[in-house]
């Protein structure tokens, strides 16, 4: 919440602000929700006077009203998905990455997301012609790796040049940092050109670091992050990915003892259940429009080719589970296909 | 509410003020026994909201019945779950349908002219969202027409307003319900806000038939979770009764009341 | 404000291959790396039950390090953090010497460095116990910036300071935040870290009961993950197969390998190798 001193309002002055913050108004909600007569009286500012920082106020904070006949406009002339260029990806997921939202991939360990997410970022810069952001908070990018991958696809060097140029990537080590560096997209104060792809490898390398506080100072970043990220998805027409993680916690489930009323040593068998959970809490849970969960399948080993077999599920937020909603994906030394 | 809050008007507020709003009765009886009225306040409890309000939305600008006059929609947006393509595809066929005609061109003017009555705010952090509620006021008074707000969700910035001290989550929806209706009954505007399945202070919330409902709230629904493909269960608790409800959703998230 | 430094891959490209990686010296351990070696940048985890080699592998690694240029060697300094009292100096005196003689021979000349001179290249940090530990953590940072020719950070172990004492949620976020800052540290600096797990059993996962401890969380944090077998008593002690579990670079693969002290890794993970097993060969004059 901003706070009134920081605004530079109308006729705000200095011993005005400082009148009202004795009054315990020191934010914009706190001024608005206070009644006009009584600024009016603690400022010695008129009525007119107080209505225009109000109005002052709802230029500068209020959202835009968008009327539904530019909404039409909005969502039919821009692109409503960016292609995995990964066609069994692209079918499930019924076209692609959306844009303007947020989409999650999860998964244990080892079961190819950050793979998913080079070969992403290399699909989307050399099919849509974009620059994509790659944040990485764990140091798992390697130019080495995608170099060798378009190597194996048969690029010349110049192609090469040109698709690696457009993947950009930053180290981010703390949550503090990630929210910095969205606010300034937001701000514009960072521009790249021609954004459309945002991935971040991976959140719960940041979250995790708030584990064990008391305080929510975790939760509240994460908020402050979705804020931005929302922001920036929306108003600049980007998509933008999270790599989340699978942990897996095992239910004791003992089954049902005869109950007759006999022995006390009845026959009990532990059966144990596995279950995976997605990470980072409830809050997180329902963010992202769309979720890919990957599961690594199987491991082909052959002469000429081996691979690695992903499963990828697909959960959505908004759409009815149906039949068709996973696909296998290779994942080799060419990358994912 | 202060008693000596001083309300200074335009005089162009004051007139829109006094003009008769539209009376809303019996609004989306499918759900709500009886139908919505003028400043019923519904809460929407659960995680898949999204095809229930697409439907409330279509419902309200394009009317089944025929007769009905279509109903303004003012939509705070703070959590980017609704699907806009989806929403106007199935207001599209809703039109269509109620038109009997599949002309393209006049389809789309009649679409166009139905659109007008939808209004969308891009909301993106508590300062904004709070601003534009106070902000309200100008905007029911420029928009007579519109007599149903929809917050989805109204928990969207409730973290990053947490700092030493947190508020109980169900303080906070009170405190921001109280903010909203200052405005909306002046009004007399249907509200109707979303709150993600989590977010409770009390753990016996998870069965509503069991609660009793929160005053100043006239319909909780609740929606449950389910596994198996297209069925869907609602709970529905009023001040005097206790229902459930069942929807099927078709392929394109298009909702049909059993 | 703060600025960002963004690369592009092209430019992240040129610094990953300007500097060698950390060679084992054992060629199939190397090779399914993918990388030639332990990659800087990079935090790659050993993990074996006890017996299995970490140790060895972590010291060999401090004496590798040091491979002077012309063997396309880094000629750098490392640095051994003991939290679980497994290092010994004897046997790291044995290591460096066989490998100083292995350059030496390849080199066809003496070498330059006294014994004394590649003994002070190692840097022994006795952190034993959380509070210890913790208290160097701390310091990591300053000690790099008063070390800047360290190319190897070795944590043997990275689960031991967090036995007991501590809540899982606590011991999370503590090890994540040290990895952060670690991890920091080895991109910026371009220092290769290695650190060594332990093992602990999980009844009822479905891929087996036997998994690195410090839990699932912990399982995706390190870049590279590396399985070293331990000798089974009724097979030739010799045969060892060591599994590339994970990374970024290399698929997953196995390595057999066979001889007297030859371990065989496994690379569970890697940023850039695929899920592979390399035999090698560990040697050390005895």
């Amino acid at each position: 919440m901003q706070k009134l001193k920081s605004q530079n309002l109308g006729n705000l002055s200095e011993s005005s602000l400082k009148t009202l913050a004795q009054n315990r108004i020191t934010t914009i909600l706190d001024f608005l929700e206070e009644d006009v007569s009584k600024l009016s009286a603690l400022t010695k500012l008129s009525l007119p006077q107080i209505l225009a920082i109000r109005n002052e106020i709802f230029t500068k904070y209020s959202a835009p009203l968008i009327n539904g006949t530019d909404l039409f406009t909005k969502v039919f002339k821009t692109r409503s998905r960016i292609s995995t260029g990964i066609e069994s990806l692209d079918v499930v997921t019924t076209g692609g990455i959306p844009v303007r939202c947020i989409t999650e991939i999860c998964g244990l360990a080892e079961s190819g997301k950050t793979q998913l997410s080079f070969q992403l970022a290399i699909n989307c810069v050399k099919d849509e012609g974009c620059t994509v952001l790659y944040v990485d908070t764990k140091g798992d990018f390697s130019a080495v790796r995608v170099q060798k991958m378009l190597d194996t696809q048969g690029y010349s060097h110049k192609d090469m040049a040109s698709i690696m140029y457009k993947i950009r990537v930053v180290h981010i080590w703390t949550m503090e940092e990630l929210v910095e560096l969205f606010k300034s997209l937001k701000n514009k104060t960072l521009i790249i050109e021609n954004l459309a792809m945002i991935i971040v490898d991976s959140l719960p390398c940041l979250m995790f670091q708030h584990l064990g506080d008391d305080n929510k100072m975790g939760l509240s970043l994460l908020n402050v992050l979705v804020n931005y990220s929302r922001y920036i998805a929306n108003e600049f027409d980007v998509a933008i990915i999270y790599i989340n993680i699978q942990t897996r916690w095992i239910d004791n489930d003992i089954s049902d003892i005869e109950d007759d009323g006999e022995s006390t040593s009845a026959f009990r068998e532990s059966t144990y259940i596995e279950k995976r959970n997605r990470c980072l809490g409830r809050y997180w849970e329902h963010i992202p429009t769309l979720v890919l969960l990957l599961e690594k399948h199987e491991d082909v080993y052959r002469e000429s080719d081996s691979y690695t077999q992903i499963k990828v599920s697909v959960l959505s937020s908004n759409a009815v589970k149906n039949e068709n909603s996973q696909c296998i994906l290779k994942l080799s030394s060419v990358g994912i296909t | 509410m202060a008693a000596t809050k001083y309300k200074v008007e335009s005089g162009a507020q004051l007139l829109a003020r006094l003009i008769k709003k539209p009376v809303i009765e019996d609004f989306y009886s499918n759900l709500f026994q009886p139908g919505l009225k003028n400043n019923d306040v519904v809460e929407v409890l659960g995680n898949n909201s999204s095809a229930l309000l697409i439907d409330l939305i279509n419902e309200a600008l394009a009317p089944s019945r025929s007769g009905e006059e279509p109903i303004g929609v003012l939509i705070f947006n703070t959590v980017g779950h609704l699907d806009y393509k989806k929403l106007i595809n199935a207001l599209k066929k809703k039109i269509a349908s109620s038109l009997n005609t599949y002309c393209d061109s006049e389809l789309d003017t009649v679409l166009h002219k139905t659109l007008n009555n939808l209004f969308i705010l891009d909301i993106y952090d508590g300062t904004q969202f709070y601003t534009t509620i106070h902000n309200l006021d100008n905007i029911l008074a420029h928009h007579q027409n519109i007599s149903l707000l929809i917050f989805d969700t109204l928990t969207a910035f409730y973290w990053s307003e947490q700092g030493l001290k947190i508020t109980k989550m169900d303080l906070y929806v009170k405190n921001v319900l109280r903010m909203i209706q200052k405005v909306s009954k002046e009004y007399k505007v249907i509200l109707i806000y979303t709150r993600p399945g989590y977010f409770n202070s009390s753990k016996d919330s998870g069965n509503i038939g069991e609660v009793k409902i929160t005053e100043g709230i006239n319909f909780k629904v609740q929606l449950v979770d389910n596994i198996s493909t297209g069925a869907y269960e609602v709970n529905v608790r009023t001040i005097d009764s206790y229902y459930h409800k069942k929807y099927l959703s078709t392929i394109d998230n298009e909702i049909n009341w059993q | 404000m703060k600025t960002f430094k963004i690369s592009n891959a092209t430019e992240l490209w040129q610094r990953e291959t300007s500097l060698p990686a950390v060679a084992s010296f054992s060629q199939s351990l190397d090779n399914m790396l993918g990388t030639e070696g332990f990659q800087l940048g990079c935090i790659t985890e050993l993990l074996g039950l006890p017996g299995s080699g970490k140790t060895q592998l972590c010291l060999q690694l401090c004496a590798s390090v040091q491979i002077p240029k012309e063997l396309g060697g880094l000629n750098a300094e490392a640095l051994y953090i003991d939290t679980n009292t497994n290092f010994t100096i004897s046997r790291f005196r044995e290591i460096l010497s066989a490998s100083l003689l292995k350059c030496q021979s390849i080199l066809d000349k003496p070498l330059q460095i006294t014994e004394e001179e590649a003994l002070n290249k190692l840097h022994y940090v006795n952190a034993f116990g959380l509070e210890k530990f913790c208290a160097f953590m701390y310091r990591l940072s300053k000690f790099i910036t008063e070390h800047p020719n360290v190319r190897l950070i070795a944590i043997d172990s990275i689960a031991f300071p967090f036995k007991d004492g501590i809540s899982t949620n606590q011991r999370t976020g503590l090890l994540f935040r040290q990895m952060a800052e670690l991890q920091k540290i080895a991109v910026q600096h371009q220092i290769a870290v290695v650190l060594s797990n332990e093992m602990s059993t999980r009844v009822g996962l479905q891929g087996g009961a036997v998994v690195g401890s410090l839990g699932d969380a912990w399982a995706h944090r390190c870049n590279v993950r590396i399985l070293l077998s331990t000798p089974h008593p009724a097979q030739d002690q010799r045969e060892r197969v060591a599994l590339l579990m994970k990374s970024n670079v290399a698929a997953t693969s196995v390595a057999r390998f066979q001889d007297q002290r030859e371990r065989v890794a496994l690379l569970m993970k890697s940023n850039v190798a695929a899920t592979s097993v390399a035999r090698f060969q560990v040697r050390a004059l005895s």
